[in-house]
């Protein structure tokens, strides 16, 4: 289960609201005489079991409606990810696997063994923009490289969560909002894919994107003549698909590294053995964060065909075995077909809980008012 | 507020109901005239009674004849006659009757809401009692329980002995544990003549052995009215959320939820004084329940009717 901004959850501290009342309440005993105690101890000894049931039950039900509310606001639902995803969709692949993708290779085994795409969603901290190639411009190029001019980039906020929870893998472009790092660490923590890839700016995730991807890094130095990557070390999953040269050279293209990365195993190594790229796991889920970013200011590799099969390879090598879709905003998963046409949309099956917690909420309300009721009611018949 | 006789200014304008309200009752401080307000206003609104004869009613005139009673010659008609006449009443036999206080540490308990102590309240009855008894010519005496028999008068006629009567109860203080059965057994002990005994108690105490001192004062051909009178507090548990009940006797605690537990001590409660109902009644006598708010015509009433009764 998920929730649509767990910070709300916070107020769950609230909890201790009734709790405390109870505990004062208990204190607030006074001594009062009576001459007739004797007959107030029998019944006290004979309605202890009930009197404690009904303490019990109100506190209860002032905990519940704490719990509800809170839980209500928070906006918790059941991800697709907890159903299988995609499982039922029927996404239409979008893009043709890779031309320089070698036969038989990963992706076919994966497509053979699934038979569902592989949902991507690239989300880009400031959103659509016309008029400029961006590194998300360029990441998602690779995924719907046939239909670039259709392409949309969205923020966190704006693809809705439901479209966050339904892809399978998600490109992460530059740093986010905060709000937008808590989705992140949600849709991981429930078993999804995440590959950082750094922005424009040349600045390293922030501390809490940085504990949302599980690696920790800071800004290197600007290496003017870039480096590439060692063509003999090949021996991650990650650049599999260049193995014999069938994907391309990857020492060919000219990287300008901008992160270095700490602690962490690289999963792809300059040649000078620091860190490409590193893996990183965040409860279930599994995050890949690269040291430099596709943007045109930064190297050559996207004007080069290796960077199509390196985005798909890292794409499959976080991400369930499956093939690829790129899911435009607001289609939820379902994609486009290689003519541009939408997709039929994925039917998700996400579980929204809130109008049940809404009901919970107003019945447990209900019971608070009558059990608070009687024990007013008590008091006033007293007094009078 | 009250004037120098300790009465309140509202006194004259007061209805025969308001006579009998406690919180009425209450302004006015002396005894005395405490039970003369009472009385008062309870004969006043007994006009049209079945009780109207017990009162000291005249009936008729007749001759003096050597031994009659001084007091009782109609000046006014020897004015006008000459003749010596006396007045004579309906209610002429001398009953003796015994005022039986509780004075426990448990009477001096006013509730919040009370507008007067039990002990105050049953002082004030008794007192009341004691002047109507006086004023139809019988014969009052006393007797003061708490651990045991306290104070003991026999009982006389006449206004002296109703003021002293009045000065033991005003003079007794509430203090010390409640021994009821004890004080009634000694009681039965020393009565040896048949009397009226009006017991004014809470009656916080074990039912089986009070029952069996008013057997004992019944065995003795007595006959005994109970007024157990508590405090609208006791009776309700008018109190609210988490309390410390504590005994002003025996200083014994109860830590619990007043509003949780006020059924089942009300039913406990009723279920003793019930106990007692049927046990006095077994026994031929009377049982009256009240509360310190409740009307003093009710326990008037009711020994109005047990006197009329043994008539």
């Amino acid at each position: 289960m998920i929730f649509t901004d767990a910070t709300i959850l916070a107020a769950l501290a609230a909890l201790a609201v009734p709790l405390v009342i109870h505990l004062l309440g208990r204190r607030r005993a006074r001594v009062v005489p009576l001459p007739t105690v004797r007959f107030a101890e029998g019944a006290h000894i004979a309605s202890r079991g009930r009197r404690w049931l009904k303490s019990a039950a109100l506190l209860a039900a002032r905990l519940a409606v704490v719990a509800l509310l809170v839980l209500t606001l928070a906006g918790p639902y059941l991800a697709p990810g907890e159903h299988t995803p995609g499982r039922t969709g029927e996404d239409a692949p979008l893009a043709a696997p890779p031309a320089v993708h070698s036969p038989g290779g990963k992706h076919d085994r994966a497509t053979a063994q699934a038979g569902e795409p592989l949902r991507v969603l690239i989300v880009d901290a400031a959103g659509p923009e016309t008029g400029r190639l961006r590194s998300a411009d360029l990441v998602a190029a690779t995924f719907a490289y046939d239909t670039v001019e259709k392409i949309a980039r969205t923020t966190a906020a704006q693809a809705g969560r439901e479209a966050l929870a339904a892809a399978d893998v998600i490109f992460w472009v530059g740093p986010q909002a905060p709000q937008d790092t808590g989705t992140l660490t949600q849709y991981l923590a429930r078993g999804g894919a995440v590959v950082w890839v750094p922005g424009d700016a040349p600045q390293p995730p922030d501390a809490v994107l940085a504990a949302a991807l599980g690696v920790r890094a800071s800004a290197a130095q600007d290496v003017a003549d870039g480096i590439t990557i060692d063509p003999g070390g090949y021996t991650s999953d990650l650049v599999a698909a260049f193995e014999g040269g069938t994907g391309g050279d990857l020492g060919a293209p000219v990287f300008r590294r901008r992160l270095t990365f700490a602690d962490a195993p690289a999963a792809l190594a300059f040649r000078d053995g620091r860190a490409a790229a590193v893996e990183g796991r965040v409860e279930k889920g599994r995050t890949l964060a690269l040291a430099a970013g596709p943007g045109p200011a930064w190297g050559d590799l996207a004007g080069r065909a290796e960077f199509v099969v390196l985005m798909h390879s890292l794409a499959e090598a976080v991400g369930p075995s499956r093939e690829h879709v790129y899911s435009a905003p607001g289609e939820h998963a379902g994609g486009r077909t290689r003519d541009g046409a939408p997709a039929a949309a994925a039917q998700v099956p996400t579980t929204n809980f809130a109008p049940w917690l809404a009901l919970a909420l107003v019945v447990m309300l209900a019971a608070e008012s009558v059990l608070a009721a009687r024990g007013a009611s008590r008091a006033v018949s007293a007094r009078s | 507020m009250s004037n120098d006789k300790g009465v309140a200014p509202a006194y004259i304008m007061l209805t025969a109901e308001q006579y009998l309200n406690p919180d009425v009752v209450r302004q006015v401080r002396r005894l005395d005239l405490r039970a003369k307000f009472i009385v008062e206003g309870f004969l006043a609104g007994l006009h049209d009674s079945p009780y109207r004869g017990f009162s000291m009613e005249f009936s008729e005139h007749r001759r003096y004849t050597p031994g009659d009673d001084p007091r009782n010659l109609d000046w006014t008609v020897w004015a006008k006659t000459d003749r010596l006449f006396v007045r004579t009443y309906q209610a002429e036999t001398s009953l003796a009757a015994y005022l039986v206080v509780d004075t426990s540490r448990s009477m001096a308990y006013a509730g919040p809401d009370g507008a007067m102590s039990k002990r105050e309240y049953a002082t004030a009855l008794a007192a009341s009692f004691g002047y109507l008894l006086v004023h139809q010519g019988d014969h009052v005496g006393l007797g003061l329980v708490g651990d045991g028999l306290a104070r003991f008068l026999r009982p006389r006629g006449g206004r002296r002995q109703l003021a002293r009567v009045l000065a033991e109860l005003t003079r007794t203080e509430s203090a010390g544990g409640t021994d009821l059965a004890a004080g009634l057994h000694t009681l039965a002990r020393r009565v040896r003549r048949r009397s009226l005994m009006l017991v004014l108690s809470d009656l916080v105490d074990e039912p089986e052995q009070v029952l069996g001192a008013i057997k004992h004062l019944a065995a003795r051909g007595h006959d005994v009215v109970v007024f157990q009178i508590l405090d609208a507090a006791e009776r309700n548990l008018n109190f609210s959320g988490p309390v410390i009940l504590e005994d002003p006797e025996t200083g014994r605690r109860v830590e619990t939820d007043a509003d949780g537990i006020r059924d089942a001590y009300r039913e406990r409660l009723e279920e003793t004084v019930a106990t007692y109902e049927r046990g006095v009644r077994d026994l031929g006598g009377d049982f009256v329940s009240m509360t310190t708010a409740t009307a003093f015509d009710k326990a008037l009433l009711k020994f109005l009717h047990e006197r009329k009764r043994r008539m």
